[in-house]
């Protein structure tokens, strides 16, 4: 099956201070949920501004929606939906002034959806008061239901979701596995939808995760189809004393106490295992992620 | 109007409440209660046709300058009360600009009337001649536009922390102007230096609006380069 | 249907088998549509591509076909081919019983009269 790209990037480049952007290829899959996996500084967030646009100040090319590649033009920001960390919504915003500025800042906000989503997500807005709490008072799951809510009620066709799950309830983040399945479906034909996300919550997301992209440094270190990845990749356990033999082999290693060791090996090295005492694991995402990021972490100071 | 729109979606109600209805009553009540106490001195009545107009625009000029710290506040230094929300849409900055000019709208024409409310009590309660009201109305509310004009801009180039400073500088010049307006009986003072002061007040509160909107929203299309 | 996380067959494989087995016992019927693969992944609250790969699966078998902009409808199945298929099975279970009966110590006539017992039951029960 042929698969666009709902995002495409070339040489992207960013500096801020001592950290550097630096992603040559980006490509995120049109209709399906890709999910941003990298170490705090790893480059998600300024990546994940460039690409909603609320930063413009990057060099390199990119390519919304397999055509515009201005996002001022085309209508482009009508169709990105975006939830960020920090400072989203003015803090002394009540439900009911979110609800009037979305109208005023979107011509596909739906007064009424928006309402609804208020209410499935039960986001605590306060019984006595009808307007809502201002988001000053709301407590960090609250204020990310909340901004889930202004951007459901739009007719999007991509969200970038910046850490969605972190303030999340363990509730609201198996909710949120549904919500964001269920807006996959809701794409038509001729209107696909896709999410990027950021998470350190792999595990927590990994029931809607499709594409994965592995950041360190600013740089995309590994990425690919979820099902694809877990074929690349095979957990190894052994006993101590394959350990030395093993070490050359693996791609990640760690544990080498009196109980064994664990470690992951790229399918295609598999063969030179044989004849050691190890098992063969199909790895979760989150042991991929680990690998990889271990394997492109900090050089030691 | 979209101004008006902009404005109460950026403003909390009680703080609208506060400016619009709260003051302007309590400047009425507190100028009656006095009026009530002074009515057997005749001196002491000679300007008590100032004291609402005085109250009024003393309040309004303070109370505005210290709310907009929490409104837009810092809005015209870098990287302060940044909302990405509004960076979201194409529409974003222009939405923040009409709240912005909303408020200097609603701000200057809430300063004349509520002035000019003071001015009719006088001239219903204490038969003062319309005339002389005009011109005490017109220069209160100049100089407490232009006093609030500045505590606000101060606000918001400067950080939160400054309000303090600025209410009490606030309070010490309107206190000030208040005098200086009462003892407006002669005509000299009135001719050589009130009545331009006012005027430049009136222009210059102006101008400063115009300023700040251009600053504030100068800076929330910076915010999209450097953030 | 039911799916195992912690299984060592792999979701969308269970998802295949599962299908294939509805398509073979004619419970999904030739020329329908199944679900798309985004109400599917929904529906059973797994990702998109696990749902994607195993109408691949069921698709590179020749049970079902996919359609660009449409997506999967079942395949006529062939009723040889449906017979050989459901043979296999047979083959497969049968062979796993006389491995058994090998380790029980069973005797081939024991083997037989086993089956023809549970055939009596069955059809008792029914």
């Amino acid at each position: 099956m042929e698969i666009k790209r709902v995002v495409e990037a070339h040489n992207l480049y960013k500096k801020l201070g001592r950290f550097e952007l630096n992603v040559g290829e980006l490509r995120i899959p049109q209709g399906f949920a890709t999910a941003l996996i990298g170490e705090n500084g790893a480059g998600k967030t300024t990546l994940l501004n460039i690409l909603a646009g609320i930063r413009l100040d990057a060099k390199g090319g990119i390519n919304w929606f397999c055509g515009t590649t201005d996002i001022d033009k085309g209508n482009t920001r009508e169709r990105i939906g975006y939830t960020g960390p920090g400072h989203y919504y003015l803090p002394g915003w009540n439900t009911r002034q979110i609800r009037k500025v979305s109208e005023l800042l979107f011509d596909n906000f739906h007064a009424d959806r928006f309402e609804d989503w208020c209410k499935r997500m039960s986001i605590d807005t306060d019984g006595f008061r009808k307007d809502g709490k201002p988001v000053s008072k709301l407590s960090d799951g609250n204020r990310m239901k909340l901004m889930l809510a202004g951007v459901l009620a739009r007719d999007t066709e991509l969200l970038i979701l910046d850490e969605p799950a972190s303030p999340l309830d363990p509730v609201m983040r198996d909710e949120l596995n549904n919500i964001l399945r269920e807006y996959l479906a809701g794409g038509e034909e001729s209107r696909p939808r896709s999410v990027f996300f950021s998470t350190h919550n792999i595990a927590d997301m990994e029931s809607v995760t499709d594409y994965a992209i592995i950041l360190a440094h600013g740089k995309i270190v590994e990425e690919g189809f979820v099902e694809d990845l877990k074929e690349k990749y095979v957990l190894v356990k052994g006993e101590p004393d394959s350990a030395e033999a093993a070490k050359g082999i693996l791609y990640s290693f760690s544990g080498t106490g009196s109980y064994g060791y664990e470690g992951m090996c790229l399918a295609a090295d598999v063969d030179r295992l044989a004849g050691m005492n190890v098992s063969l694991e199909t790895p979760t995402l989150t042991q991929i992620s680990v690998a990889v990021m271990k394997k492109h972490g900090r050089p030691a100071a | 109007m979209k101004y008006i729109k902009s404005y109460n979606i950026f403003t909390p109600f009680p703080h609208r409440l506060v400016l619009h209805l709260l003051i302007p009553a309590l400047g009425v009540l507190l100028s009656l209660c006095l009026m009530l106490v002074l009515r057997e001195s005749a001196e002491a009545m000679q300007n008590a046709h100032f004291f609402s107009m005085a109250y009024i625009s003393g309040f309004l000029a303070i109370y505005a300058a210290v709310a907009d710290g929490r409104i837009f506040g810092g809005s015209m230094r870098k990287g302060e009360s940044r909302i990405d929300y509004l960076k979201c849409s194409e529409r974003g900055t222009a939405v923040y600009r009409d709240a912005l000019i909303g408020d200097q709208m609603i701000r200057l024409l809430t300063v004349f009337l509520a002035v000019g409310l003071g001015a009719l009590l006088s001239v219903l309660l204490l038969r003062r001649s319309p005339q002389g009201m005009i011109l005490s109305w017109l220069q209160f509310s100049a100089f407490a536009w232009m006093i609030s004009q500045t505590g606000i801009c101060m606000g918001r180039l400067l950080k939160f922390e400054a309000q303090i400073g600025i209410a009490v500088t606030c309070i010490l010049v309107m206190g000030m102007v208040a005098t200086l307006l009462m003892m407006n009986e002669s005509a000299l003072l009135q001719e050589t230096a009130l009545l331009p002061l006012s005027v430049f007040c009136l222009l210059s509160g102006l101008l400063l609006g115009v300023w700040m909107v251009r600053q504030s929203v100068k800076k929330k299309g910076e915010e999209y380069h450097d953030c | 249907m039911k799916l195992l996380q912690n299984s060592n067959t792999p979701i969308y494989r269970q998802i295949a088998e599962q299908l294939k087995e509805d398509i073979l016992a004619g419970r999904l019927k030739e020329g329908t549509y199944l679900p798309s693969i985004r109400e599917l992944a929904k529906d059973l609250r797994v990702s998109v591509i696990t749902t994607m790969k195993a109408y691949e699966e069921l698709a590179s078998e020749g049970l079902v076909t996919a359609v660009q902009g449409k997506g999967f409808f079942v395949n006529a199945q062939d009723t040889e081919m449906l017979k050989e298929q459901h043979l296999r099975k047979v083959e497969d279970a049968l062979t796993e019983a006389i491995r058994f009966s090998e380790a029980a110590g069973l005797t081939d006539k024991e083997l037989v009269s086993t089956l023809k017992t549970l055939q009596e039951l069955r059809m008792q029960g029914q």
